[in-house]
């Protein structure tokens, strides 16, 4: 148990080989230095593995991990987290969803679950509170279903076994899972969690589904106080241009536009549908106000629309687009990775790099999106990916293995530097998709700037809310205006370097309340955890280090040696600040001061 | 600590009917039992109990309340966001986040889509993180 409201008190560790579940030991001061989330799987991971250990074998781990705000009824506040051994860069995946999972975990009364293992023969798990049990896939035909399918399948099974209609969050991995496809995905309700191969970990462990429920109930430190503060917050989120307007009519894919205007955008021409456009609505994750994903109606049902970074990648009519998009995630495959492969591979063609017949014929793509899900001709060799053909059959490839979350290196500085020394290269979060220019800056700023952001945006996440919230803290002007505020924005804060540097080094001096800035005092009210906006920048730098902690143990250093001639370009310079700020040494490995400082180290804190 | 049947119990099975999870079991005219690892404590099989035999998750003594005076959840579309957590929680299926009236509009709200599968056992009402639900 916990004296924090907020968590269920418990981490449950099962294992997939013998079936069996134990509890893992988490302290409450865990919970002080790792709050949850994809900080407390860091932790849990470092504690475990030793860098030896292969993506895609039974001595791999993944921890699905919620936050103390998950299901609270705080804002925006329903998500969970998988973290894990990534088959595509050997280092960590970390992937943030929405949907009800969390949720209902909390409910199952577990704060965490830890998987290790290998089902002995195709599986899914169901967990009733205490209850694990290990059901044949295979003999209840679930093994092999696409994703609404197996997802229906499963509920209509403990339906049945329980005699009543049990609501339970429900994750699947597609037939791209199944068939250990480099960039397949875990779903949850309709939201994926696509990076670096999370579907293939849950494949190569024989596990299709997780279904969990229960009957814990939630506790709130404060309800008093919390109520108020969700009532403040939510009309602060409704009443911002961003999370009142913007999102709620066009869901993420609102940046493309913007991004194409600032030549951001890899590629991509559409923004999709808005809400209120031929009966589109839009609708959302449990407990979030914004509700940032559409509704579209479609000949034979409603599909949701895309994410920006699909739309990013996938190019065609809007109808072609929500098709090819609906047999992605049926599939359970990562959109951005399927366009790029098949790109990569006509222009291969095209160049005479590798003989296809492939063709980008929207019946023939349809196609060839299952083939690589089921691994069939072609297919098999796409589902490696664009840098393993690359390497295979030569030619150049534009990304690292994983695939890049839409935005364009070239020209979005803070991506590039993500890309080449954050911990997980394509995830999003930046200030230039806002339109502030933070290339114009120097590169400690802007390392600075990146290391900040980063920071305040992992404790966002190990909280259990969605980052959106985070981007409400920004004045609302920088989105409406067409850049001139993002503008006056980024020369404010050139303005402000030093602080911000001074910000890194000492948060803890930002010990007053903020008033844009709502987060912490949620920790406060609904956790009852001491927290201040300082405090809460250092639990991310403390995860941040703690995540490069688990990459360097399996060998990040040399994955992401510079390259000749690197340390003197702007991204040489840009990554030597970036480390320095973060107190990293030269390799992007984190020093024994920087991990003393955070408080950081294997085992029990 | 879940809801508990103490010995008024009659057997007359209304509880094991009303529950929404199957939580209770019992054969007919004799004493049922409450299974705590399934009881989600709604409260809904204290309303139906006319024998008054049930004590809540806090031990306390509950009321039977004639169907015709049970209380039905009222919401304050303009408190409500639409966050859902109510309809995740309804045990009965009865709540559901209506789209907004206007099109192009991206507010939306709960409502109480199905009165007749309402137990009124005032859960959304617990479970509403602004307070916009209340049981009248």
């Amino acid at each position: 148990m916990s004296k924090y409201s907020g968590y269920m008190g418990r981490v449950a560790k099962f294992d997939l080989s013998t079936g069996k579940f134990e509890d893992y030991p988490w302290s409450d001061k865990d919970r002080e230095l790792y709050i949850g989330g994809k900080v407390m799987a860091a932790k849990i991971l470092l504690d475990n593995l030793t860098g030896k250990e292969e993506a895609l074998s039974s001595d791999n781990i993944v921890v699905i991990s919620t936050g103390p705000l998950t299901g609270s009824g705080v804002p925006s506040a329903c998500r969970f987290n998988i973290s894990t051994i990534s088959p595509v860069t050997g280092l960590i995946a970390s992937e943030s969803c929405g949907g009800n999972f969390g949720y209902h975990l909390k409910r199952a009364g577990f704060d965490a679950l830890v998987l290790t293992g290998k089902c002995s023969g195709h599986s899914w798990l169901e967990i009733y509170n205490d209850g694990f049990v290990l059901h044949d896939a295979d003999a209840q035909g679930i093994w092999g279903q696409r994703i609404s399918d197996a997802q229906q399948s499963v509920q209509d099974i403990l339906d049945r076994d329980y005699g009543c209609r049990v609501k339970c969050g429900i994750m699947v991995i597609g037939p791209a899972g199944e068939n250990l496809v480099s960039h397949s995905g875990i779903f949850g309700q309709e939201r994926i969690g696509c990076s670096d191969g999370l579907g293939a970990v849950f494949g190569a462990k024989n596990l299709k589904a997780i279904a969990a429920a229960g009957n814990h109930a939630f506790t709130v430190a404060n309800p008093k106080k919390d109520l108020a503060w969700n009532r403040k917050w939510i009309s602060h989120l409704r009443e911002h241009p961003l999370t009142g307007d913007i999102l709620p009519k066009l869901g993420s894919p609102a940046i493309v536009g913007g991004m194409q205007d600032k030549k951001l955008l890899g590629s991509g021409e559409s923004e999709g549908c808005t809400v209120g456009e031929g009966g589109v609505t839009n609708v959302g994750c449990i407990g979030c106000p914004v509700k940032c994903e559409r509704a579209v109606p479609v000949s034979g049902g409603i599909v949701r629309n895309p994410e920006y970074k699909a739309l990013s990648r996938l190019s065609g009519s809007n109808d072609t687009i929500l098709k090819w998009n609906r047999e992605l995630d049926e599939l359970g495959l990562d959109a951005v990775f399927a366009a790029e492969t098949l790109a990569w591979a006509i222009d291969a063609h095209e160049k005479g790099v590798w003989k296809n017949d492939l063709s980008s014929d929207e019946a023939a793509v349809s196609a060839l999106w299952e083939d690589i899900a089921l691994r069939k001709g072609a297919g098999a060799e796409l589902a490696e990916g664009c840098e393993a053909l690359s390497k295979k059959y030569g030619g150049d490839c534009c990304s690292d293995a994983s695939a890049l979350a839409a935005y364009e290196p070239c020209t979005a500085i803070s991506r590039e530097l993500s890309y080449s020394a954050g911990n997980l290269g394509g995830c999003m979060a930046f200030l230039e998709s806002l339109g502030v220019n933070a290339s114009a800056f120097s590169p400690k700023l802007q390392a600075n700037l990146t290391v900040l952001m980063q920071s305040i945006f992992e404790t966002i996440s190990a909280s259990g809310q969605c980052v959106f919230t985070g981007y409400a803290a920004l004045p609302g002007a920088i989105f409406t205006d067409g850049g001139k505020s993002a503008a006056a924005f980024g020369k404010l804060l050139s303005q402000f370097a030093p602080i911000i540097g001074i910000l890194n080094k000492l948060p803890e001096l930002a010990f007053f309340p903020v008033s844009a800035f709502h987060h912490d005092r949620a920790m406060k009210y609904t956790v009852g955890m001491s927290m201040t906006p300082g405090k809460y920048i250092r639990s991310g730098m403390r995860g941040c280090t703690l995540e490069r902690s688990l990459d360097a143990l399996f060998g990040v250093a040399e994955k992401e040696q510079t390259a000749e001639g690197e340390d003197d370009s702007v991204i040489g310079k840009l990554k030597k600040e970036y480390y320095s700020a973060r107190g990293w040494d030269k390799n992007g490995v984190p020093t024994q001061a920087a991990l003393a400082k955070l408080k950081i180290k294997k085992g029990a804190s | 600590m879940s809801h508990k049947i103490t010995d008024k119990c009659k057997g007359c099975d209304d509880c094991a009917e009303i529950c929404p999870v199957r939580a209770i079991t019992g054969e007919m005219k004799e004493m049922h039992e409450i299974d705590p690892n399934r009881c989600i404590d709604c409260g809904a099989c204290c309303n139906v109990c006319e024998y008054e035999s049930i004590r809540d998750q806090f031990d306390r003594p509950t009321k039977y309340t004639p169907k015709e005076n049970w209380k039905k959840p009222v919401i304050d579309a303009k408190l409500c966001n639409g966050c859902s957590l109510c309809v995740e929680d309804c045990p009965a299926y009865a709540l559901e986040i209506t789209p907004p009236e206007q099109p192009g509009d991206v507010h939306h709200s709960s409502v109480l889509a199905r009165p007749d599968d309402c137990n009124a056992c005032g859960m959304c009402e617990r479970r509403c993180p602004v307070g916009a639900i209340s049981m009248k």
